[in-house]
């Protein structure tokens, strides 16, 4: 009988293994593009979440105004064109016979509705809209005052996309979320907009389909009729899917996994320079080190110190080896191609261990001083191994670092309390423009004028808030450009913070896709082919 | 439990060990070369671990001593590896076989010390329900319940945010060891307080334990003196079985990030950082690490199995 | 009878309350989910007016009241996380788990079955020795370890198998199956067999152990003695005999499969309850560990009460030692 029992088992076995081989030969359906990315899109609001995986996702549903071209140059989109009436208004031309997934026609009231539903307290785009007052002129032409002039309003724009009115008011989805009132938000699993797809259905954390609208107003290169997006969290995982054919794109790429994609015959690789950088800020505020024993001195609060660390790092092995060259080292916080960026200051001083202990003598430390360094480990690309490379290299000149490295939920609400002595940060301008990281991670805090809302530092230094506060204003461009790069060359000597690197973007995709890669990581499903 | 139980309970499992040891237990044992090659390989990972800086070829607490162009050396058989480094290097140039050792250092203090720990809390809790029965019983079988709701996982989640919320970070960075113990051995009580308990309601009830009671013995001479001599031998097996899974538990902590933080990574974190290269050719990062727990699991299963058969007098 | 039934549920109840308990302060402490919210690039402003929105500035007993009163009322509220209801995300993950769970356990009594049988009778053969070493390497290989290794052979290097998902699944009323279509089955298989190795190693080990034991006992010597074929007497008998316990601790288990199936369903990224815990606790999402935490307490509390009423019928000797010593003992 035990024959029988082994024989069986072995058919079980068997007839499963026959069972998946026709399965996995099975070809995908036409022109579907199985997207695969770290973490799921949070919501189906366009305003409820300011992340890029959520905007990505989002802008295949749904259309700004204004939007990118190809050449990242501003191009029109539910605007057909745009005039500057005086320093303060501007006023938007409509296109005509946009229509919304459910039928509904694109109206000036429904430019005006989003505009004051992104201004709304649950919706993380209000820095982007503060301030501003649209009012609809006729059905096709809208008219927005912002409350002093604001070069970057267009810039702006670009992240608000337009809702519908009807279809909101219809569905209770005048705010972005609701939780005080433990009310289900409609819009965290419905979508309503004018793009070229349409939400065919979303099971959050597993897949989200998206279909071809045939009426889509407008023409585009792109020629995928449906977009499965699934979220798959485990690198190892997400890679084996791409290479066992089970996704057609990866936008979220562990570095040291490149190289083995891209000796792949099926798999294709695509990089572009992202405007991200990687730093490390310090507590410059407190006298006394809160997490570390120096003494009962704030040694970081002397720039001997953080010269010291600069000198300490070594940027090229970090490069090499963690992120396997896909990122360029860089002494600077602001990455190349945004206004007011110098090339000169992305030069960082060589490795240097003897001057850094030189520096830290001087500065009263010769036999160092320990601390904790706050790390996220699920945010930047290999951020925790990029910290252990840096408590090695920091030991090595002296310092005794312990890393205290977690999860985003616990690590951002630590530095938000600025409780922290020393923490890795990645920022990227939004607006391709230097000042938005002069104004939000070195100016005073002032959180009610959107100053210094990352100043994780707790740094405060009213002579530069002036400086910069100047360049903010500064109509002509020109002399703006020349101002801000100033202000950078400014913290670069003074070191307020330590930059790592820029990060190299990288799309792994199938052979037979094709797609644009964007410096700010937003994928354009517009112009993504497949064949 | 007072002073002198403990000494009690002390010297009971002398007594009990000692017996053990006077039997054919030994002869047993030489002659079954599985549970003898079972016990090299245990005891070749205990000294290991004691005595890292003699077993491993590098110190890897010494962090100024790595040199970042080591990183990612590949095992010594392999084109472009070096003898210095016979398992590969890591990321940070550390050598993976030193990595190892150290990391088995951590991992095998922390799952004794919550095998020791449950075995304690589970011993008494099971001698005190099954004796005593009634409000005790009910109090100590439900609490198990409550604790077999809680996965591990979520024990040590719950430990490590009170002790976060109560201490303060610093303080829970210096006791992440003892956290990562705590959680364990609190998952792991309830396996003996059922086996014991079970036992001790059999042996409460047997005519001698009733006479030892009749005759005024206090309490805690025949909990102690009669009935835990008879449920060592399985408590016993229990706990060499439980080591096998504290270890395993330790691992799977650590390697969703919840157990030993990464600068003093324990055999689990280290899977946990080679798992991120296993699909770019740096294989060695995780497969040793892995293969060294495998194997150190494996031979505690083995050895606690042929002990089980081995006291278990029915098999006889 | 009636007494200690109603002792027995009022235990039960009490476990639940305390479970409900340290589930809120449990997740308190846990971070802060305004990050899963609002993202990382908001305002401390945005973030003030949110906390207030939600009530979490409110005192911590006033939260647990709030949260108890609801949870009470089978209100598990909005899932921070996902903004949704947290009742409907549970029951929309639960089919996913429950059927992994279930083909776990169903393979590991298909495979354990005989190989326990066939190592007890067979005890001194090759094969079964070879059986227990398997089995025993079974149990010594984490399961996260034994994941990884299935994708690295099956889907990368052989790819005969999906690495994540359920693959396509069919809607039956609120209830969404994989095994309707040859994608879900396919993409069923590794996560079942990770999570039903060490099933199979403990089912073999103990139909071997029963088995053992069963074959000692005086009526099977005599039924052998009377001329029996070995066969008949293996199945008739002994088998009979040992499935009882199995089936038991079988279903015993269930439970607990389901509680740990996190890591497996991390691994290969099932969408099922695991898998929705590990995310919820990354993202600090309060409502939805609490209430997951609720559920797991309540699938062992009434397991356990069911074995102990079970147990209560069965011996005659827990009784009366369960009336000598009532709470006044």
């Amino acid at each position: 009988m035990t024959n029988v029992y082994l024989r069986g088992l072995a058919g079980a076995i068997l007839s499963t293994g026959l069972l998946a081989l026709p399965i996995m030969a099975a070809p995908a359906m036409a022109k579907t593009l199985r997207i695969g990315a770290q973490a799921d899109a949070g919501t189906m609001d366009p305003q409820a979440q300011n992340i890029q995986t959520t905007i990505t996702l989002l802008s295949m549903i749904y259309e700004p105004l204004i939007t990118r071209d190809k050449t990242l140059a501003k191009a029109p989109m539910l605007a057909e064109s745009w005039t500057q009436v005086d320093p303060n208004t501007w006023r938007f031309k409509l296109r005509p016979n946009v229509k919304f997934h459910d039928g509904g026609s694109l109206t000036a009231e429904d430019v005006v509705f989003t505009i004051k539903r992104a201004q709304s307290a649950t919706s993380q785009f209000t820095a982007y809209v503060a301030g501003l007052q649209p009012k609809a002129i006729d059905d096709l032409t809208v008219e927005i005052v912002t409350p002093k002039p604001d070069p970057l309003l267009i810039d702006k724009l670009i992240y608000i996309p337009i809702m519908d009115k009807e279809w909101s008011e219809k569905n209770n989805a005048l705010t972005p979320q609701n939780l005080k009132e433990k009310q289900e938000s409609f819009t965290a699993l419905n979508a309503n907009g004018t793009g070229p797809y349409k939400l065919t259905s979303r099971q959050p954390d597993s897949k989200t389909v998206l279909n071809r609208v045939p009426a889509y107003w407008g023409k585009m290169d792109g020629d995928i009729d449906q977009v499965d997006f699934t979220p798959v969290a485990s690198d190892p995982t997400r890679v084996a899917a791409l290479l066992s054919g089970e996704l057609d794109l990866v936008i979220d790429l562990p570095s040291q996994d490149v190289a083995r994609l891209a000796q792949s015959p099926d798999i294709k690789i695509e990089k572009i320079d992202e405007f991200r950088t990687i730093f490390f800020g310090f507590d410059l505020k407190n006298d006394t080190l809160k997490y570390g024993d120096a003494g009962g001195k704030n040694p970081f609060k002397d720039v001997r110190v953080r010269q010291a660390i600069n000198l300490g790092l070594d940027r090229d092995a970090v490069v090499r080896t963690v992120m396997r060259g896909l990122a360029s080292p860089t002494a600077q916080i602001l990455a190349p191609n945004n206004v007011g960026y110098d090339a000169a200051l992305d030069k960082g001083p060589a490795r240097n261990v003897e001057a850094a202990k030189k520096l830290l003598a001087d500065a009263g430390y010769p036999q160092g001083f320990s601390f904790t360094l706050d790390c996220p480990n699920d945010r930047y690309v290999n951020d925790e191994q990029v910290c252990k490379t840096l408590v090695t290299m920091l030991s090595q000149i002296g310092l005794k670092v312990t890393l205290n490295s977690m999860p985003r939920a616990k690590f951002f609400p630590k530095v938000w309390d600025r409780d922290t002595s020393m923490y890795m940060m990645g920022f990227n301008s939004p607006f391709f423009d230097g000042m938005y990281a002069l104004e939000t991670t070195v100016m005073t805090r002032n959180d009610a004028k959107g100053e210094g809302i990352y100043n994780y530092a707790n740094y405060s230094n009213p002579q530069l808030d002036t400086e910069i506060a100047a360049a903010r204003d500064e109509l002509d461009t020109a002399k703006r450009t020349k101002m801000i790069a100033a202000l950078y060359k400014k913290i670069t000597d003074d070191a307020l913070y330590v930059s790592l690197y820029n990060q190299v973007l990288v799309y792994a995709m199938r052979k037979n896709v094709s797609t644009p890669i964007r410096p700010d990581n937003w994928l354009d499903i517009r112009w993504v082919t497949m064949n | 439990m007072n002073g002198s139980s403990v000494a009690t309970l002390g010297h009971q499992i002398a007594r009990t060990s000692a017996r053990v040891w006077r039997s054919d237990l030994v002869s047993d044992f030489l002659h079954a070369p599985v549970a003898v090659l079972s016990f090299a390989i245990v005891l070749l990972y205990v000294l290991a671990a004691a005595f890292p800086s003699v077993f491993a070829p590098h110190s890897v607490t010494d962090l100024a001593s790595l040199d970042f162009s080591d990183a990612f050396r590949p095992p010594a058989w392999i084109a472009g590896g070096d003898i210095r480094f016979v398992f590969g290097a890591d990321d940070q140039g550390r050598d993976i076989l030193s990595a190892i050792i150290y990391g088995l250092r951590i991992s095998l203090f922390v799952s004794f010390a919550a095998v020791a720990i449950s075995l304690l809390i589970g011993v008494v809790f099971g001698l005190l329900a099954g004796f005593f029965g009634g409000w005790i019983d009910a109090l100590i079988m439900r609490a198990a319940d409550v604790q077999l709701t809680f996965p591990a996982m979520l024990v040590a989640v719950l430990i490590d945010g009170v002790v976060r919320a109560a201490f303060g970070e610093r303080v829970h960075d210096q006791f992440a060891v003892w956290i990562l113990i705590m959680a364990i051995a609190l998952s792991g009580w309830v396996q003996y307080a059922r086996t014991v308990r079970g036992l001790t309601l059999v042996e409460s009830g047997r005519d001698y334990v009733q006479a030892a009671r009749l005759s005024g013995r206090p309490t805690s001479f025949v909990l102690f003196r009669h009935i835990l001599p008879n449920v060592a031998t399985p408590v016993f097996v229990v706990a060499t079985i439980q080591l096998a899974v504290a270890i395993i538990l330790e691992a799977t902590l650590s390697f969703v990030g919840l157990g030993i933080p990464p600068t003093q990574p324990s055999l689990g974190t280290l899977i946990r950082v080679g798992n991120g290269y296993l699909l770019s050719g740096e294989w060695w990062l995780a497969i040793f690490p892995g293969l060294a727990l495998v194997i150190l699991v494996l031979a505690v299963n083995l050895l606690g199995d042929w002990l089980r058969d081995a006291l278990n007098p029915r098999l006889k | 009878m009636i007494s200690y039934l109603l002792q027995r549920l009022g235990q039960s109840l009490l476990v639940l309350f305390i479970v409900v308990i340290m589930a809120f302060l449990l997740f308190r402490f846990l971070g802060d989910p305004i990050v899963s919210i609002l993202g990382a690039n908001s305002t401390g402003m945005q973030r003030d007016e949110l906390r207030r929105q939600m009530g979490l500035d409110a005192p911590l007993i006033v939260q647990f009241f709030e949260y108890l009163w609801q949870t009470m009322r089978g209100d598990f509220g909005l899932s921070y996380r996902l903004g949704q209801p947290v009742a409907r995300v549970l029951l929309e993950r639960a089919p996913a788990t429950i059927e992994l769970a279930t083909s776990g356990l169903l393979l590991a009594l298909i495979i354990g079955i005989p190989a326990g049988i066939y190592t007890a009778i067979r005890g001194r053969s090759i094969a079964s020795q070879l059986t227990l070493g398997v089995s025993l390497i079974g149990i010594s290989m984490p399961s996260f370890f034994m994941g990884m290794l299935l994708i690295w052979i099956f889907s990368i290097n052989l790819g005969w198998l999906p690495s994540f998902g359920r693959g396509e699944t069919v809607q039956l009323g609120w209830w969404s199956t994989g095994f309707a279509t040859r994608s879900g089955l396919a993409a069923l298989v590794m996560p079942a067999l990770t999570i039903s190795v060490f099933q199979i190693a403990m089912i073999m080990r103990l139909v071997r152990a029963e088995m053992l034991q069963v074959m000692r006992m005086e009526y099977i010597r005599f039924a052998k003695a009377r001329g029996l074929s070995s066969r008949s007497v293996y199945i008739h008998h002994a088998l009979r005999n040992t499935l009882v316990p199995v089936i038991t601790i079988t279903g015993l288990q269930f439970g607990s499969v389901i509680a740990f199936a996190a890591i497996t369903e991390s691994v290969f990224q099932w969408p099922g309850l695991g898998l929705l815990f590990l995310q919820s606790v990354a993202a600090a999402d309060v409502p939805m560990l609490a209430a997951y935490l609720v559920l797991i307490a309540v699938v062992f509390v009434t397991i356990n009460l069911l074995v102990d009423l079970s147990y209560y019928a069965i011996d005659p000797r827990i009784k009366t030692m369960a009336e000598q010593k009532g709470p006044a003992a």
